[in-house]
């Protein structure tokens, strides 16, 4: 009769060696097993070794945002930009307002150069450009950011020249031979600017189409640029008795630019010649005709009473926007004050 | 080196005569321009504006000088010419402003309440005061210098040629011209009514000629003045010393 072996027991030599041969028995049976169990381990083992090594990431810090070119695709959300910090090294205060309207694509563009640059305020003052990409004609928007782009790179790069009407008008031409360039096998195309240089407490300024540069002093609105409309030269005429005023306010080619970038070689240039002496207080509003086109100067005036000019940018956006204009153009302000 | 450009406009505005005059005469670097605001309606205004002008600018230029004595002198004997010119009928008036320039230096006077502004590099340093009862309230702190263009005294003007004997002319005594340069506007009620200083200061900054500024000034007058406006008048003298 075969010894039987007795689990849990063990006394000697012989009987482990019959239970080894018994594990083993069973090893060759289920071997499957066993190297699947072992393979989960081995797995289990090495997840966790390395998720002991795992270091925790480092928090990211932004860089301080300087003010910062408008970027080439419109950001989704339409809402005011906020401005960049108001602490600058040029004695000037930056308000602007940036929405769609009820447009289906921003075809405004507007930049806004350094002001935490010292070496930059100094040396060439502050920039400020506004531009409308023209509706109507194809690529509006990237038009206008061409122009902003343009004339920001040529104001960060160029050499000072101590004379900054012609830096603007180098700028200017700059950006239409790139808005031209753009255009050379495309459709129609082309944008208005408005651009100031504050420098040393002076303004310079050039615009072509029809956006408009104001000065706001001792709540007076006193626009300085003259549009470029046929709106202007019949209301000219009429008022040079050449024609009647229901003649010029019935025209239908009224609303029509007589001078924009992109129409080739450069035509009418509003700018100035010598630099215009600014005072304390003073406050220089570049607007896009989505702004103007709805707001009335007494309005305008209404929205410049906030002490701070971003309070008096939101405002402009806000008195627009409650006009419900179903076809309310895109909208676009940049205030300036000098403190 | 004295470089001299002028202009001068004039306009009727929606009045049915144009009693404004405007006098610019230029010679060898010697220059004077007059603008004169007629009073009195019915035509009479014209006779005085035109009267006054003409006696201030023909003599000078006949004989240039910048002595204050001498230009007062020009003054009184406008003064006198207008008062000829009255009937019993017709006791017509003028304003007037003149300015004076001669080898780089230069003088004016006014009486009334047509008006001259001296700009340096492109800004506004010295303007004439009016000679009238909006002024005076200006002048006592009734109201300030903006106010003047809505005063409801606007209007009444304190002294004229041909509103009496003596007429006291403001005489400003001649001052050399430093280098640089210098831009003058006289001009009318009419015209300073409905353009504001820092406009004139804007329009100067983007005109290469005196008639470019004219031009600038006189569009937005004409897109911000009622129909029925007064007449505008004014004179423009640009000045390089270099």
């Amino acid at each position: 009769m075969m010894d039987e072996l007795i689990p849990g027991t063990s006394d000697n030599l012989s009987e482990l060696s019959g239970s080894a041969s018994g594990f083993l028995g069973i090893l060759q049976d289920f071997w499957w097993a066993f190297a699947i169990g072992g393979g989960v381990l081995i797995l289990i083992v090495v997840g966790l070794i390395l998720l002991l090594r795992r270091k925790p990431s480092a928090v990211n810090i932004p860089d301080f945002q300087h003010p910062v070119e408008q970027p080439l695709e419109p950001p989704a959300n339409h809402d005011i930009q906020p401005p960049s910090a108001p602490v600058c090294a040029f004695p000037l205060l930056i308000g602007n307002t940036h929405h769609i309207g009820s447009r289906e694509s921003q075809q405004d563009s507007f930049v806004i150069s350094d002001l935490s640059n010292a070496e930059l305020c100094a040396n060439k003052g502050v920039l400020a450009v506004i531009a409308d990409g023209m509706g109507g004609m194809s690529d509006g928007g990237e038009i206008s950011s061409i122009v902003t782009r343009t004339m920001l790179q040529a104001f960060n790069e160029s050499a000072p020249t101590g004379q900054p009407e012609q830096d603007l008008l180098n700028m200017l031409s700059a950006a239409n031979d790139n808005v031209n360039l753009f255009l050379s096998g495309r459709e129609r195309g082309g944008s208005t600017v408005v651009a100031v240089i504050i420098h040393d407490g002076k303004l310079t300024w050039v615009a072509v189409g029809d956006s408009r540069i104001c000065l706001i002093r001792n709540n007076a609105l006193m626009q300085i640029n003259r549009e470029h409309t046929y709106a202007v030269d019949l209301d000219e005429k009429a008022a040079a008795g050449e024609l009647s005023w229901e003649e010029a306010g019935e025209d239908p080619k009224r609303a029509a630019l007589t001078s924009y970038l992109g129409m080739g070689t450069l035509g009418k240039i509003d700018r100035s010649l010598r630099p215009m002496q600014l005072l304390q207080g003073d406050r220089i509003l570049l607007m896009s005709d989505g702004v103007f086109g709805n707001l009335s100067d007494d309005e305008i005036l209404e929205a410049m009473r906030f002490e701070q000019p971003q309070e008096s940018a939101i405002k402009l956006q806000e008195m627009t926007l409650a006009k419900q204009n179903p076809h309310q153009d895109n909208l676009t302000a940049v205030i300036c004050q000098v403190i | 080196m004295t470089r001299l450009q002028t202009a001068s406009c004039s306009f009727q505005g929606g009045r049915e005569h144009n009693e404004d005059s405007v006098r610019v005469l230029e010679r060898d670097g010697c220059c004077v321009a007059v603008v004169a605001d007629g009073l009195g309606g019915h035509g009479g205004g014209e006779i005085a504006s035109s009267v006054a002008a003409g006696v201030i600018t023909e003599p000078f230029m006949a004989s240039p000088t910048l002595d204050a004595e001498a230009i007062r002198g020009l003054f009184a004997l406008a003064n006198l010419e207008v008062l000829k010119a009255q009937t019993p009928a017709l006791k017509m008036k003028s304003t007037g402003v003149a300015l004076f320039v001669k080898d780089g230096a230069a003088c004016w006077g006014h009486v009334g309440d047509s008006r001259l502004y001296h700009f340096i590099s492109g800004k506004l340093v010295a303007q004439t005061l009016d000679h009238s009862a909006s002024q005076l309230a200006v002048l006592t702190g009734e109201i300030t210098q903006e106010d003047i263009r809505h005063h409801e005294d606007r209007n009444r003007v304190l002294r004229a040629f041909g509103g009496g004997e003596d007429i006291k002319a403001e005489i400003a005594p001649a001052q050399t011209l430093n280098i640089g340069f210098h831009a003058f506007l006289l001009c009318t009620d009419g015209f300073w009514e409905y353009v504001f200083e820092p406009e004139m200061e804007l329009d100067l900054a983007k005109s290469g000629t005196p008639r470019d500024w004219l031009r600038a000034m006189t569009q937005r007058l004409s897109g911000r003045a009622p129909k029925d406006n007064d007449n505008h008048s004014a004179a423009a003298v640009f000045i390089h010393i270099e």
